[in-house]
């Protein structure tokens, strides 16, 4: 069992507030992520859950017990850093070895440990083989099988896979993720790339700025964002936004992006209710674009092709329409750079933010 | 006028042949990217263009003229490496004007080309700036803006973007085209990163242990490849690579996957005319496979669901088929569990059929 739970947590670093006012809870079993930009407090959170930073105010619960004050090696987590100094030398075997070592395990259990996690994670044909020749995922995989060779209550993992090429890491999160679920260790993983953690985990905690700003579903998050940064953190090619102000017409509702007018009628009792001001930003995600060699109907728009990116099964389309850019994330497509192009957006997929609140709307 | 052409470059380092009869023509104006994993021989191309390493073998042309002699001085190609190396006690304009200044040009010439080459790269509001006080992404832009100063006929481009995080690398592959149209310079740049190859690249060579694999637009790279390496290098997720035999049956011909088989007779004379043995490889991309709960035809498989990775805006989605793993593409819609049982089948357009032993595509 390991339900981990945090409460108002906060750090200081004099004047700089690492981790702001932190409540969240992870339940047993449960893969979350923390995610955000570098300096966000991802990893200074991690760090006091697994004991090496003390909390400047707030608590730490794992199982419902107060952990503040109990060290690190008592609080039973395994810790799988980005880059661990492994000798090169050193079998694999006794690499993953070295934790129950230290505990002083016996070598039976010690072997049979070994072995079983070796054999989960695919690397048993390497126990006898020096650290020192292997590939970065195959270490990867040592680092991981080092960490669960204890069968801690808690896993928490500091950016693993940010070493690896593009390739590598894009197997490697499949494994990742199908290994822990497998497990169902309850485990907290780190992370800058939202990719990584919209792929893998349960839950996300996005932060930026030592606080909190939406701990949802990869799914809630990418849909629903709640404010502007969720928004603009998660996805990529990145979500387009749009300055307009709302207007009402005839009794209809427009967005005025200057450029352009998107009606949004059936959106206007929320927008009305919801807005602190008729400054909003609209948002559209590059793949909620549709880009057209002629004019689709009302709601399009016309746009100026700059660049284009094939990208294999799709292509990236960068546009302007005006002085607004514009990218849109289509299937493979036949178009040139200087092209006149008709856009629409898919009306389901549409977000509205207010722009001085940057709360959603919409 | 910025034609680049190699012929026959070879290239030893002992016992290492680190190019291997290299043979590639650049057109003018076009951007070529350079593509392979670390030690397919890139960087001694590069290094061989520019002049710094002499080839064991092979000529060097620039603008039809043979210039395996000429030191790289007066070979006029840029090089921009990945650490940008700009003077850090000089201002970007200083940066940008030195190479001006070493060729004797007069102030105001300097002063033209440099505000010039500045316009272009969107960096005007940055001359009077340290390279410390710039981003990453405007460090590169001038040491770029350093580079095509001198207007030379060809930029070599080391790995630019490799030491960027993710979301500016995506970022500024957009800028980097949007910019070569403006730049009209022959453009060569060298990655180990097949995405930033056939989104920026007119052309791709792609490399490996000093060999020329294939040399194609991108399209035609990643829809006709030639041959295994190609096909598995480019894309990603990576085209399914499945191992197979081939199998007469019936008066059908098959390839036996072991926990599959797929019929594959209607390239019966191609594979007959072009395999070395029955040992062959059946290669589909992830996109290309579709899933259903239900039985939709004749063709289809029972696949268990590996696990989801919802890596929007695409849905990746790994199966089971007995023993053998496959990755396939679902649409943002898609939702299953682990375990889940669906059924499976390959767009019968897009398989790729490759000899095992000669690594060739045979369809």
């Amino acid at each position: 069992m390991a339900v981990v739970r945090l409460e108002s947590l906060t750090k200081r670093f004099g004047n700089v507030v690492a981790v702001n006012n932190l409540s969240l809870e992870v339940k047993d079993g449960e893969f979350v992520s923390f995610l955000g930009p570098s300096g966000c407090g991802k990893t200074t959170t991690l760090r006091m859950i697994a004991g090496v930073e003390r909390p400047t105010d707030g608590k730490i619960y794992i199982d419902d017990v107060v952990v503040n004050d109990l060290p690190s090696k008592d609080r039973d987590i395994a810790m799988v850093f980005q880059f661990y100094v492994m000798y090169p030398a050193m079998k694999v075997f006794d690499q993953i070895a070295f934790p129950l070592k230290m505990r002083g395990a016996s070598k039976d259990e010690i072997k049979k440990s070994v072995r079983e996690v070796a054999t989960i994670l695919g690397i048993d044909h390497l126990l006898n083989f020096p650290v020192g020749g292997l590939t970065m995922g195959e270490r990867q995989r040592i680092e991981l099988a080092r960490a669960m060779v204890r069968r801690p209550k808690l896993y928490l993992l500091d950016e693993p896979l940010t070493n690896l090429d593009a390739k590598l890491r894009a197997r490697m999160r499949g494994e990742l993720k199908r290994l822990i679920k497998t497990l169902g260790t309850t485990t907290i993983y780190v992370t800058h790339d939202q990719l990584e953690a919209i792929s893998m985990a349960d839950r996300i905690a996005v932060m930026t700025l030592g606080s909190l700003q939406q701990y949802d579903t990869p799914e809630n998050m990418y849909d629903h964002p709640k404010n502007l940064f969720v928004a603009g953190f998660i996805g990529t090619p990145a979500i387009n936004f749009v300055d307009c102000s709302f207007v009402e017409k005839d009794g209809r509702g427009f967005l005025d992006a200057g450029e352009f007018l998107y009606d949004i009628t059936e959106f206007r009792e929320n927008v009305a209710k919801d807005s602190t001001s008729p400054e909003l930003i609209l948002g559209i995600r590059p793949e909620h674009i549709s880009v057209n060699k002629q004019r689709t109907g009302e709601n399009s728009i016309e746009a100026q092709v700059n660049v284009v990116e094939p990208t294999g099964n799709r292509t990236i389309v960068r546009m302007s329409v005006g002085k607004h850019p514009m990218v849109a994330n289509t299937g493979v497509l036949a178009i040139s750079p200087d092209e006149k192009v008709w856009i629409s957006f898919d009306r389901t997929k549409i977000h509205i933010f207010d722009k001085k609140t940057e709360r959603t709307i919409i | 006028m910025g034609k680049v052409a190699l012929r026959g470059i070879t290239k030893r380092f002992g016992e290492k042949i680190a190019v291997n009869k290299l043979d590639l023509e650049v057109a003018d104006g076009e951007f070529v990217c350079l593509l392979g994993p670390s030690g397919a021989g890139k960087t001694t191309t590069f290094r061989i263009i520019a002049g710094v390493e002499r080839p064991d073998e092979g000529e060097i042309q620039i603008d039809d003229v043979l210039v395996n002699q000429l030191p790289p001085k007066d070979r006029d190609i840029a090089m921009m490496f990945q650490s940008y190396a700009l003077y850090p006690h000089k201002t970007v304009y200083e940066n940008i004007a030195y190479p001006l200044k070493k060729r004797r040009l007069s102030d105001s010439d300097i002063k033209n080309r440099v505000n010039q080459v500045a316009e272009t790269l969107g960096i005007s509001p940055l001359l009077d700036r340290l390279p410390k006080q710039l981003s990453g992404g405007e460090k590169q832009r001038v040491a770029m803006g350093r580079a095509i100063v001198r207007q030379p006929k060809a930029l070599l481009l080391d790995e630019p973007l490799t030491n960027l995080d993710a979301k500016l690398r995506e970022h500024m592959r957009g800028e980097f085209k949007r910019l070569r149209r403006e730049l009209k310079t022959t453009i060569i740049l060298a990655t180990p990163d097949q995405l930033e190859a056939i989104s920026m690249g007119d052309r791709v060579a792609v490399m490996n242990f000093g060999n020329l694999l294939q040399f194609d637009s991108p399209d035609v790279l990643y829809n006709h490849p030639t041959n295994l390496f190609v096909a598995g290098f480019i894309g990603s997720p990576a085209m399914n690579l499945v191992e197979c035999t081939l199998v007469d049956r019936n008066g059908r011909v098959l390839l036996n996957a072991g926990d599959f088989t797929y019929d594959v007779s209607r390239f019966k004379d191609q594979i007959k005319q072009q395999a070395t043995s029955s040992e062959l490889k059946l290669g589909i991309r992830p996109e290309h496979i579709s899933m259903s709960r239900s039985r939709a035809h004749a063709e289809c498989y029972e696949a268990e669901i590996y696990v989801v990775e919802p890596a929007r805006p695409d849905m990746v989605v790994e199966i089971r088929i007995g023993k053998i793993l496959l990755t396939a593409l679902a649409p943002e819609t898609f939702r299953a569990n682990m375990g889940d049982k669906v059924w499976v089948s390959f767009d019968r357009e897009k398989i790729h059929i490759f000899d095992k032993k000669t690594e060739k595509t045979i369809v």
